[in-house]
């Protein structure tokens, strides 16, 4: 017997499994943590409803499409300002205060500098750095091929580079 | 664009070989690109409460799903039956899209009789439930079944019985339905039904049947029995004056009955192994109360 999402058990353990790179995902896109959230809850309120008609296997790519739909409607395209936690200048461990001081600069140019890519690019980057994602399984939240998410990652790689120098 | 910028993209998935990565580090963007990566590395966002998250978003779902929208599940039917008469369905379904506040629910070892407004009945059979939108019944009545149950469905707006495994759509007279886990299996006894699953539909004439096997539709097949085998050990009605349900009643328990004069019809059924029960079953919706003496030989209905 195959498992099925109208069980709450099954509802679960895709909730557990996704919410959180949907969420990830969404605070890319459009830079608020708390409507990222909200959306990622209304995406999986539909997952349910449709519960018998969405497989456990096609939940994922059904709350994609969900969670970028939503969006769409609710949210004109607004300028985008990350912020990020666990961002380093450097892999020692240095306290001094000047480096301290050195990092924080460091961690909000570097934000700013994510923030201001280009929303593809930004997405895929983040997905990748964040997220830990190999580009195949990007490309297939995101319905494209994996050269092209190559391609927006050198793109991201390119741009951050040139503003990376600057820092 | 060198094809040097290319190998970092490919690099962050992972993809490069030994000498691939060696070219790489010998390029002159290898410090500002590694520094860049380092700085990402770690790089996060705030936490996540997932199980909170999802307490929130059950209790959500559950206050959603109390109260049923038929639009929501998208069913487009045409208003064929307009014609069709008052019916009889038989319908099954182990389990159900959802579970929902159900309206009608039939605890183990009981049956229950309900009446919809538009005076359409439903007989539950034992662990089975209904669950409906009233607000929506005088423009689509579309009721949710677990379990198995008996309907007589009046003329009027489509009617349409939900299951998790497909749906049911009466076009004709009477049918007989029954999911059983992943199976839909639908026998028409009289008129013509129409069975939905997995987007796909069959028509029903009288003494055929169709199994459904995890949405895949089986051949249309003929059957020979005449009713379900659950009503078995039962009696059943159909517009039966009250007076004779009684009468009924008295001859199968061998007890008497004393009630008002009541002009009323009943459709349903009657359990023959319980008296209690099958007092129940009758005076429930017809909003009769019962009264029984110990030696279990005498009974008096009021209202």
């Amino acid at each position: 017997m195959s498992q099925d999402v109208c069980e709450e058990k099954i509802y679960k353990a895709v909730f557990l499994e996704y919410s959180e790179m949907l969420r990830n995902f969404m605070y890319y896109k459009i830079g608020d943590l708390a409507k990222a959230e909200d959306l990622v809850q209304d995406a999986f309120a539909k997952l349910w409803e449709n519960c018998s008609k969405v497989s456990p296997e096609k939940s994922k790519s059904y709350l994609f499409t969900i969670v970028n739909n939503q969006f769409l409607n609710q949210i004109a395209h607004q300028k985008v300002v990350l912020k990020f936690e666990g961002l380093r200048h450097t892999e020692k461990d240095v306290q001094s205060p000047e480096y301290l001081l050195e990092e924080k600069q460091f961690k909000q140019r570097l934000e700013n500098a994510i923030s201001q890519l280009p929303e593809d690019q930004r997405i895929v980057f983040l997905m990748n750095r964040i997220d830990k994602k190999k580009y195949r399984e990007i490309a297939e939240e995101l319905g494209l091929s994996v050269k092209a998410i190559e391609k927006r990652m050198h793109h991201a790689l390119k741009t951050l580079k040139k503003i990376h120098k600057k820092l | 664009m060198s094809d040097i910028d290319t190998l970092y993209a490919r690099w962050l998935d992972g993809e490069l070989s030994a000498e691939e990565i060696k070219s790489l580090k010998e390029s002159g963007d290898w410090a500002e690109l590694e520094a860049l990566v380092i700085a990402t590395n770690s790089l996060k966002l705030p936490a996540y409460d997932k199980d909170g998250a999802f307490g929130k978003l059950m209790t959500a779902n559950k206050a959603k799903t109390a109260t049923i929208d038929p639009n929501a599940h998208r069913i487009k039917l045409s208003t064929i039956l307009s014609a069709a008469a008052s019916l009889l369905l038989l319908l099954g379904a182990l389990f159900f899209l959802r579970q929902e506040a159900p309206d009608a629910t039939a605890e183990y070892g009981e049956t229950i009789n309900y009446v919809f407004s538009d005076n359409s009945k439903v007989v539950l059979n034992d662990g089975s439930s209904i669950s409906y939108n009233q607000d929506k019944w005088a423009d689509e009545r579309l009721v949710k079944l677990t379990g198995e149950a008996l309907f007589d469905v009046e003329r009027g707006t489509k009617f349409i019985v939900e299951t998790k495994n497909g749906f049911i759509e009466v076009l004709g007279t009477s049918f007989n339905v029954r999911a059983w886990d992943r199976n839909l299996y639908v026998e028409c006894y009289h008129g013509k039904v129409r069975v939905y699953a997995n987007g796909e539909s069959t028509e029903l004439t009288k003494l055929r049947a169709v199994n459904i096997v995890n949405g895949t539709f089986g051949d249309v097949e003929e059957i020979r029995n005449e009713k379900p085998q659950w009503t078995d050990g039962t009696s059943g009605f159909k517009e039966e004056s009250l007076n004779s349900v009684f009468a009924e009643l008295e001859r199968q328990y061998d007890i008497k009955v004393d009630m008002p004069n009541l002009n009323t019809k009943f459709t349903g059924i009657f359990s023959h192994d319980d008296i209690k029960k099958a007092l129940q079953q009758v005076s429930k919706p017809m909003g009769l109360k019962y009264d029984i003496n110990e030696d279990l030989d005498h009974v008096i209905i009021t209202n």
